[in-house]
């Protein structure tokens, strides 16, 4: 709680930021994917990195996790998952991409529809990896800091939860306390809302 | 009031206090869990429905019209005699430069090895640089090239290699060709210029270049041309020699033809 407290206002605001964008990007990226999933399947095949079946369930499934994790990111919802499973699938990107360049082939990443063979001079994979490192650095901002405003998940707030926790231990001894001294029991609660 | 009392209190209240922190922990840690499994779920139901839709958008249409020959919804379009000892199974993009610098090199001896029945040359028109350029071409060029074959495989084989003697530079963003021009090239290969116009206007193997797209990224094929003898796929060294030397392609045939 006391780590909590002295984190910087603003801090919640950029982790705001990085949900929203990271969102945007991934739900963009999944849904050009997404309604031409012939091109996708191409793009994967393009790789040259899986047998032909393989690639094309990956084709079919990436674009739908990538808007999945949108959603979630979007609405907030275990924002420290998805965001580790977001890197994760930054990573593998860039190990994708990395493996098309240094085996020499001519292809575009597909990383925003399109994908599969282009012309040698036309590769741009180094602008590809530090696009995607981009990508990475806001989903580890997002593992690392978790806790944002506008969030279903409600991060460092339950203390401030205006119920009484479930299961108070021993009623009965605040209750032979309120007997004797009521304005006693009042401040407990009273001392629960603000702790 | 004692002080033991007191005391009592306080210890009382510190254990209390333990208690409901631990409990709250605890309550956080379940929400928490609580949380990652709806997260879970929802990425479950987000890819299952997306790819149970999808799925079928990818299927291979049964219904389309087949161009003269083809037998499967996605099969190529077959050029030659059946009976022919060699198989070659042949995809290109229109509007792919390298299978335009394959078919200047090795369009003669395809032709003559159809022509004399050594081969059965079967051509999958891919379109996927109609997505990279940007534009409209490699769909009715391989609609085209259906529609040619109804007059005949001497009048495909033909506009299939006079399109890739005419193949423009790639521009991004322009057609590479009008369909005046297919339609010339069509007629000047042997076809009847307006039986290619209305199968082209009405898109009559629309379905049919849709399937052998399809096809080809189920076959594995992941850039053009990508040749395939007797079912053997020709490796990327052996291609690359292709494109220097019609001798190799030569060899190629005589080699499949002796071990068939």
């Amino acid at each position: 709680m006391t780590a909590l407290s002295r984190r910087p206002e603003w801090l919640p605001w950029v982790s705001t930021g990085a949900r929203l964008v990271l969102a945007g990007i991934l739900g963009y990226a999944g849904a050009i994917k997404a309604v031409d999933p012939q091109t996708m399947v191409q793009a994967v095949q393009a790789y040259q990195l899986f047998p032909p079946v393989i690639g094309e369930l990956i084709g079919l499934v990436l674009p739908f996790l990538e808007i999945g994790l949108a959603l979630l990111l979007l609405i907030g919802l275990a924002t420290r998952f998805a965001a580790a499973v977001t890197a994760v699938l930054m990573l593998a990107f860039i190990a994708g991409v990395s493996s098309a360049w240094a085996r020499g082939l001519s292809i575009d990443c597909g990383c925003f529809g399109g994908g599969g063979e282009i012309d040698p001079g036309e590769t741009r994979y180094l602008e590809e990896i530090l696009r995607d490192v981009g990508f990475l650095a806001l989903a580890g901002w997002l593992v690392i800091f978790p806790a944002s405003r506008f969030a279903l998940d409600r991060h460092g707030r339950h203390e401030a939860s205006p119920h009484p926790p479930h299961g108070r231990p021993h009623p009965q001894v605040d209750g032979r306390h309120a007997h004797h001294a009521g304005a006693g029991t009042a401040g407990d609660v009273e001392e629960e809302r603000t702790r | 009031m004692s002080a033991r009392p007191t005391k009592d209190r306080a210890a009382a209240r510190a254990r209390a206090q333990q208690l409901r922190e631990e409990q709250a922990r605890a309550a956080r840690r379940r929400e928490r869990w609580l949380r990652i499994g709806i997260a879970v779920a929802v990425l479950v139901a987000v890819v299952v429905v997306g790819v149970a839709v999808n799925a079928t958008r990818t299927q291979v249409d049964t219904e389309a019209a087949l161009p003269a020959g083809v037998t499967e919804a996605d099969g190529g379009l077959p050029l030659g005699s059946v009976d022919a000892p060699v198989t070659i199974d042949l995809w290109e993009d229109f509007q792919c430069p390298a299978c335009a610098d394959f078919e200047a090199t090795n369009a003669p001896v395809l032709d003559q090895a159809v022509a004399d029945g050594d081969v059965l040359l079967v051509l999958h028109p891919l379109t996927f640089l109609d997505e990279n350029l940007g534009n409209a071409s490699s769909v009715p060029a391989a609609q085209a090239l259906a529609c040619t074959a109804d007059a005949g495989d001497e009048a495909a084989l033909r506009f299939h290699s006079t399109v890739f003697a005419n193949q423009p530079p790639e521009t991004r963003g322009e057609e590479a060709w009008s369909q005046d021009d297919l339609l010339r090239w069509a007629e000047e290969s042997g076809a009847d210029g307006a039986d290619v116009r209305g199968c082209l206007d009405e898109e009559r193997y629309a379905a049919w270049v849709d399937n052998v797209g399809r096809s080809g990224s189920s076959a594995g094929v992941t850039g053009t041309p990508t040749l395939f003898v007797d079912g053997e796929r020709v490796p990327d060294d052996q291609l690359a020699a292709m494109f220097e030397d019609p001798p190799v392609l030569e060899q190629v045939i005589a080699d499949a033809a002796t071990a068939s």
